[in-house]
């Protein structure tokens, strides 16, 4: 089997460009990345199948990440994160895929136990230098009381039924979706694709 | 022998004028006799943590208690942090309540698990002689537990369920109340899920409660609520509400007129006129849940000179801040949590910043408590604070994460200042982000705080070094939660933890974790409880958008606790054992 996830390079990369979270980088990675057309390949050691997101990953011992011309080798990464990722690296694609903008992406640096590679050891020094707020920022989105998250999710179901002109509230929203894009939304994390029928994962071993 | 009976005489009549627990907490360590009258004569206590002792040591210890408060989860859970299932369940301690508290009045629970059976078991046994119970920030439990309370506790002047996750069957909990109460005088239910509320039952409580005088529900159309408005006469507080209708229907309506603590949830602009001819009464105001814009606010709280306490989102602004300032000189305790971060709506002027705070310090000399979350923040917003707010016994700051940018940073000379000007403060939060404060101002922190007894910090400091520096100081903190911690090795944050030497209670999340959890036994001692919950995903379902995938990183959880280490912990929690990391 030989076939690839197309991701986001954002969402898996370890060394993200000086002032990774502007928004006018933002929109820059975004462009680039949709007119590279060389795929970001997600190469597990060993091979999932096709119902991949029902069924349970052998243990694996090392995790090779291929994106953007850059090999990345980690040691010791549990199955189960493994599985995490691999769902957030799909539905990232897919989004991808469908040409949306991405209203949520996350910088996900997985920590190696022990690297296998001076390379690897190096982009996590640089990883850990350049995108350290951004990583934190987004590990830890500052936490909203959840009796005042229930009212503003109510609050917007009644600015939408009450508003005279709801179609002017809409465009009000997506302006700011994308003004505000990096700053609003880089904390908050990948969608999950709802509908699992759609998710059809390919991955083989290197 | 007769100065012996004269002595114990006298004390006799001297111990039930103390009513303070520390003072309470002194006397008993004075010597046997002391200790078994402040035990004898004991009529309140409240445990923070319900797993530092057990019910059956406190019904020894403390047989004719008549109020008991107790806490469960860690503060954390408010903001959805913690396992739902990690603990807290009141049931052991029903049992014993109504077994062996004969004299027990007063009865609260906060952030713990109830059970209706937990409910029934309370009301069948106790109904006759309760007269408060607060269910507050609690969960699993459903209108059926509440109906026994309203069957059998007819002597119920205190009724508060605010923030409870309770599940909504019917209504029949409410008609129980109406029928069976006379003396009800708060009723509370603000803030949770229960809709199917009978106007009628509401108003047979008003009919037959002449001294109800606080009520908190959740957004029942107010234009139903006349003949309840009408009826409740001695109402002093009421927040609740909403408001479907056209807005003019608005205008008739009349409040009690003793009115003078108010929350306003789901109102607008167009309603909030029928707020106008009782503002100059108002001492409280919560506008945590209105749907008001920035000019609104000020339109507001202009009209309210006597305000002492308001609690609002940031969408009231620097702008609104400032009109605070200029008309509510006697306020004491302000509360402005974070809104949307969507700035499409009417939060568009929704910043608050250190022009607010500064307005503020000088406008509202009286101030005891300030609680904020602001986008920006400079040093010398800090030292205002430390100068002027001389009354300040709490404050918690947050850094918002929107701006990239922020004025003034790090803040270390800004909380030096603050800390050593609010000599009285008792509780102190502060969460910045990385370079928000540095090693020196972790340990101004330490150095500055001689009364603080809990303490929450998010994101400070640099380096193993500053939290050690901070650890020398803070004698009185007996509470300390963390968060974002991760340039602290486990190894700093167990020596902190044993050089702080009033502390209690520890909570943690985000840290640099080692390899095998083992340097944390460096603050392993007689009765210290170690948990740990690992890291964890969390899918997040909104109802607008796709669920989110939050990756909840691993806590620490310790504690003394005199009945050892707990029982029933769930999957989600570890505790660490000493003797197994001896054998290894």
């Amino acid at each position: 089997m030989a076939a690839g996830v197309t991701v986001k390079s954002e969402v898996l990369e370890s060394s993200p460009p000086e002032g990774v979270c502007s928004n006018t980088e933002e929109n820059h990675l975004v462009q680039t990345n949709l007119s590279d057309g060389s795929p970001n390949k997600y190469v597990s050691n060993k091979s999932v199948p096709a119902s991949g997101l029902n069924a349970v990953i052998p243990s694996a011992n090392q995790l090779t990440i291929f994106y953007n011309g850059s090999v990345c080798v980690y040691d010791g990464i549990p199955a189960e994160k493994v599985h995490e990722i691999m769902l957030i690296a799909a539905a990232a694609a897919k989004s991808t895929e469908m040409k949306k903008i991405v209203t949520q992406t996350t910088l996900i640096s997985p920590v190696p136990s022990r690297p296998s590679s001076p390379h690897g050891i190096t982009n996590n020094i640089a990883s850990s230098q350049k995108s350290s707020i951004c990583r934190l920022q987004a590990e830890f989105p500052i936490a909203r009381r959840h009796s005042l998250q229930r009212f503003l999710e109510k609050r917007r179901d009644r600015l939408g039924s009450k508003a005279p002109y709801p179609s002017s509230s809409t465009t009000k929203v997506a302006d700011n979706i994308e003004n505000n894009f990096c700053a609003d939304n880089a904390p908050e994390l990948v969608s999950l694709n709802r509908s699992e029928e759609e998710f059809q994962p390919t991955v083989s071993a290197s | 022998m007769t100065a012996r009976r004269l002595s114990d005489v006298v004390l006799d009549c001297v111990m039930p004028y103390i009513h303070d627990s520390k003072d309470r907490d002194a006397v008993s360590q004075v010597c046997r006799r002391w200790y078994e009258l402040d035990s004898l004569t004991r009529k309140h206590v409240t445990i923070a943590l319900c797993y530092t002792t057990t019910p059956d040591r406190l019904r020894r210890r403390f047989p004719h208690l008549e109020s008991l408060k107790l806490k469960g989860k860690p503060r954390a859970a408010m903001f959805n942090l913690i396992p739902e299932d990690w603990g807290g369940f009141v049931t052991p301690w029903v049992r014993v309540i109504s077994q062996y508290f004969d004299c027990l009045k007063s009865l609260h629970f906060r952030r713990m698990i109830v059970r209706d059976s937990d409910l029934q078991v309370l009301a069948r046994s106790r109904g006759h002689v309760l007269q408060a119970l607060r269910l507050e920030n609690c969960s699993g439990f459903s209108t059926d537990g509440l109906y026994y309370i309203g069957r059998y506790c007819r002597n119920l002047r205190v009724l508060f369920l605010e923030e409870s996750s309770l599940v909504e069957k019917d209504g029949d909990w409410l008609h129980e109340l109406a029928l069976n109460n006379t003396v009800l005088e708060t009723l509370n239910f603000y803030v949770t899920d229960i809709a199917n509320v009978r106007i009628q039952d509401l108003e047979l409580i008003a009919r037959n409660c002449p001294n109800l005088n606080s009520v908190k529900i959740t957004d029942c159309e107010v234009l139903d609520l006349v003949n309840f408005f009408q009826y409740a006469s001695a109402l002093e507080e009421f927040s609740g509400g909403s408001y479907n209708e056209e807005s003019e229907k608005y205008s008739a309506m009349s409040l009690p007129a003793k009115l003078s603590r108010l929350g306003l949830t789901y109102i607008t602009k167009n309603e909030m006129p029928i707020v106008f001819p009782y503002a100059a009464l108002l001492k409280k105001l919560d506008l945590l849940y209105a749907m008001l814009d920035t000019e609104d606010h000020c339109t507001l709280i202009q009209r309210c000179p006597n305000l002492e306490v308001l609690e609002s989102r940031n969408v009231i602004g620097d702008r609104g801040l400032e009109v605070l300032a200029r008309c509510c000189r006697r306020l004491k305790r302000i509360r402005i949590e974070r809104g949307d971060d969507d700035q499409g709506m009417e939060d568009e002027e929704g910043v608050v910043s250190q022009r607010g705070l500064i307005a503020l310090s000088h406008g509202c000399p009286e101030l005891e408590y300030l609680a904020v979350y602001v986008s920006d923040i400079t040093n010398a917003s800090l030292e205002h604070i430390g100068t002027h707010l001389k009354n300040l016994c709490d404050f918690r700051l947050v850094l918002l994460d929107r701006e990239e940018k922020i004025t003034d940073l790090p803040l270390d000379n800004g909380v030096r200042a603050l800390l050593r000007g609010c000599d009285k403060l008792r509780r102190f939060a502060l969460y910045l982000r990385p370079g928000g404060l540095t090693d020196v101002g972790l340990g101004y922190v330490g150095q500055y705080s001689p009364n603080v007894r809990w303490m929450l910090l998010g994101y400070v400091g640099e380096t193993d070094a500053g939290l050690l520096e901070f650890s020398k100081g803070c004698p009185s903190l007996q509470k300390l939660e963390m968060r974002g911690c991760s340039f602290f090795s486990e190894y700093a944050l167990a020596i902190a933890a044993t050089q702080l030497n009033s502390l209690r209670y520890l909570w943690v999340q985000g840290y640099s974790a080692s390899a095998s959890g083992r340097d944390l036994l460096a603050m392993a001692r007689p009765y210290w409880n170690i948990e740990l919950i690992p890291s964890r995903s969390v899918v997040v379902s909104n109802q607008q958008e796709d669920p989110v995938v939050v990756e909840h990183l691993a806590h620490i959880l310790a504690y003394y606790s005199l009945a050892g280490p707990r029982t029933d912990f769930p999957d989600t929690v570890i505790p660490l054992d000493p003797g197994t990391y001896v054998d290894t």
